[in-house]
């Protein structure tokens, strides 16, 4: 049984993102607002988050002020929105290992996590290179890799080795040699409303599928293969029937128009794309706790 | 100090912490993968003397070569744990908590090295270089 609610948080923004970064070519062209968001699966047995996003301390406050993030919010208040305690959620899947999307990892102290083994090993391989090929290792950092040595020795950590199911109809897919060396992304065959594909950084918003008269644009940020990138994405193009509401990227503004959304006085957004048997909307009820 | 001792400074200071990363991030991977540790431990023992001998004779950057002794000396700690069979959350969270005062430390003169640094139209905050 595969009945799952599906939130949207965001927890923090970039107002000024390169487009250049978010589409391949679009290089000189301004900038995007550009949304910091993970996904919370839940269901009657498992609360789950895909992506954790960062701490806003030590490493989280350096990127994020080199990067431009503004109007951050840790896990306990955004998910404090849609009712989760970060303490509960049992399962941790990270798309890839990169501080906006891994560098929360310690807010969820119960979860188990999972990853690709290919996004720990390749780091491994590239950090034994010569220092003039360090760039291959400047988007991650050892002390969050340290972190993950933690949960490994409590039994908390499962490596994947290629597609695996890690919950009911909860499938990690590798993406391998795209934005990452590891990457992955999750699909969820829900028994309510079908297919839904969270895309982590293979696709930074919709208009990477369906913005260049049929033809994809990969993201302008690839340390793989922007041929296994495009490639990929036919792949979670496939996937969802060629729907490209459902697929869910997480840096897409345009989340918040497609799905009932609530913004809240931190200017941050709540996405409510599916709800479980019995579980009620906190889009409605959520300003008791804005 | 001039100038080009100055920048003989950096560059060995940058040196010395990027060996200190990149070990990091070799022996967390290693850990994780619970593959062998033990060239990353006689490796940590080598950083770490020459940390402590960079760090005896600098004329500048003392502070941010402390924290690489301290840094490599808690990496090479855990490594041997590791290596002889025994190793303990606390020397993990020691060699965690070494490497954060290392980073901060060295950020405090040196320009931040991840990427992508300029993935937003902004002013930088820790550096012009990037």
């Amino acid at each position: 049984m595969a009945d799952y609610s599906i939130w949207i948080v965001e927890y923090a923004r970039v107002v000024e993102f390169a487009n250049g970064i978010l589409k391949y070519g679009d290089w000189n062209t301004g900038t995007t607002v550009a949304p910091y968001c993970y996904a919370v699966l839940k269901s009657a047995d498992h609360l789950a988050v895909i992506d954790t996003g960062y701490n806003h301390a030590e490493l989280g406050e350096v990127l994020a002020q080199s990067y431009g993030v503004t109007d951050w919010q840790p896990a306990d208040v955004v998910l404090k929105r849609i009712g989760v305690d970060p303490a509960d959620v049992d399962t941790m899947i990270l798309t890839h290992n990169h501080f906006d999307h891994a560098g929360g990892v310690e807010f969820f102290p119960n979860a188990h996590v999972y990853i690709q083994a290919r996004e720990v090993s390749k780091y491994m391989w590239a950090s034994g290179l010569p220092d003039r090929l360090q760039w291959l290792t400047t988007a991650t950092d050892p002390d969050l890799m340290l972190w993950l040595v933690n949960r490994m020795k409590r039994g908390k950590l499962t490596l994947l080795e290629g597609e695996s199911e890690v919950l009911p109809g909860v499938r990690c897919v590798p993406a391998h040699d795209t934005h990452t060396a590891g990457s992955q992304y999750v699909t969820l065959e829900n028994d309510r409303d079908g297919r839904w594909l969270f895309a982590g950084d293979n696709c930074y918003v919709y208009e990477n599928f369906v913005g260049a008269g049929g033809r994809f644009t990969p993201i302008g940020l690839v340390f793989g293969s922007v041929e296994r990138c495009v490639l990929t994405m036919e792949e979670m193009w496939q996937y969802v029937g060629e729907d490209v509401s459902r697929i869910v990227p997480f840096h897409e503004q345009k989340l918040w128009e497609r799905f009932p959304t609530r913004q809240f006085d931190d200017l941050l957004h709540v996405a409510e794309l599916s709800l479980a048997a019995g579980e009620p909307s906190r889009i409605e009820t959520a300003a008791a706790v804005g | 100090m001039t100038t080009a001792v100055a920048l003989d400074g950096e560059r060995e200071l940058q040196e010395l912490y990027g060996r200190c990363k990149t070990l990091a991030l070799s022996a967390a991977a290693a850990l994780i993968l619970e593959s062998g540790v033990d060239d990353l431990a006689t490796e940590a023992e080598r950083l770490h003397g020459d940390c402590v001998a960079a760090h005896r004779t600098a004329s500048g950057l003392g502070p941010q070569l402390a924290a690489c002794v301290e840094a490599s000396r808690e990496l090479s700690a855990l490594l041997a744990g590791v290596a002889g069979g025994a190793w303990t959350d606390t020397g993990l969270e020691q060699a965690r908590a070494s490497y954060r005062r290392l980073r901060r430390s060295v950020w405090s003169v040196l320009p931040c090295e991840y990427v992508p640094c300029c993935a937003s139209a902004h002013p930088h905050t820790h550096g012009e270089e990037c």
